[in-house]
């Protein structure tokens, strides 16, 4: 079983060849200029979430759009370089270093089903749905063109979930 | 005079206009965090 500490939180307990720890993959290792997420966890047998956790964001204020504006780009560059390097992966792009598991793998591009999750410690869920918003608007095109959804949720929903 | 407001099977009733107020509001908060709770129910199963 692997747990995994970011942003102030633990997630798991997890089997392992259930997670792939994309940070720390050899296959992001061998990447140049490109920003993942924290790690994908196959949830059932198609569906992988992709998991990106922050202790905090920047609150939707007029007089904070600037910093919230670069956050949301922040977390839509993780989700959207992640997701390329997986389906990379899948189609055997870089098989030198390829080290994402084989459960994962398995499962195939044309089945996969894909949830960003973004996890915030601390936050109020009243604080989530315009993150969530934001996010979504930013990812129309690629939610449409891959059919993938997006979460946004703070640690106690995350353990509800079972992910914290 | 009691300010009444129905949101929902919920009634809200106050004599004072201002706990009335934060009483809806209230009310309001609680729904919106409901729903959101099964929205993420459903897109974190489906």
């Amino acid at each position: 079983m692997i747990i995994i500490k970011e942003s102030e939180m633990e997630f798991g307990p997890f089997e392992e060849n259930e997670v792939f720890q994309i940070e720390k993959s050899n296959l992001y290792k061998a990447m140049t200029n490109t920003k993942v997420v924290e790690f994908i966890l196959k949830k059932e047998s198609t569906l992988l979430y992709f998991i990106e956790a922050k202790s905090s964001s920047p609150r939707p204020v007029p007089d904070n759009k600037d910093n919230f504006d670069k956050f949301i780009t922040e977390i839509v560059e993780k989700f959207l370089h992640s997701m390329n390097l997986c389906y990379a992966s899948l189609f055997k792009r870089h098989e030198d270093s390829n080290d994402m598991p084989e459960s994962i793998k398995n499962i195939g591009a044309s089945q996969m089903k894909i949830l960003f999750v973004l996890v915030i410690k601390g936050h109020s869920i009243d604080w989530l749905p315009p993150l969530k918003e934001a996010l979504e608007r930013r990812l129309q095109a690629y939610s449409s063109i891959w059919d993938v959804n997006v979460a946004v949720l703070n640690d106690s929903l995350a353990q509800e979930h079972h992910l914290v | 005079m009691y300010h009444s407001f129905y949101f929902g099977d919920t009634a809200v009733q106050s004599k004072s206009a201002e706990h009335f107020k934060q009483l809806s509001n209230n009310v309001i908060l609680d729904t919106f965090i409901e729903l959101y709770q099964e929205e993420m129910d459903k897109v974190m199963g489906s």
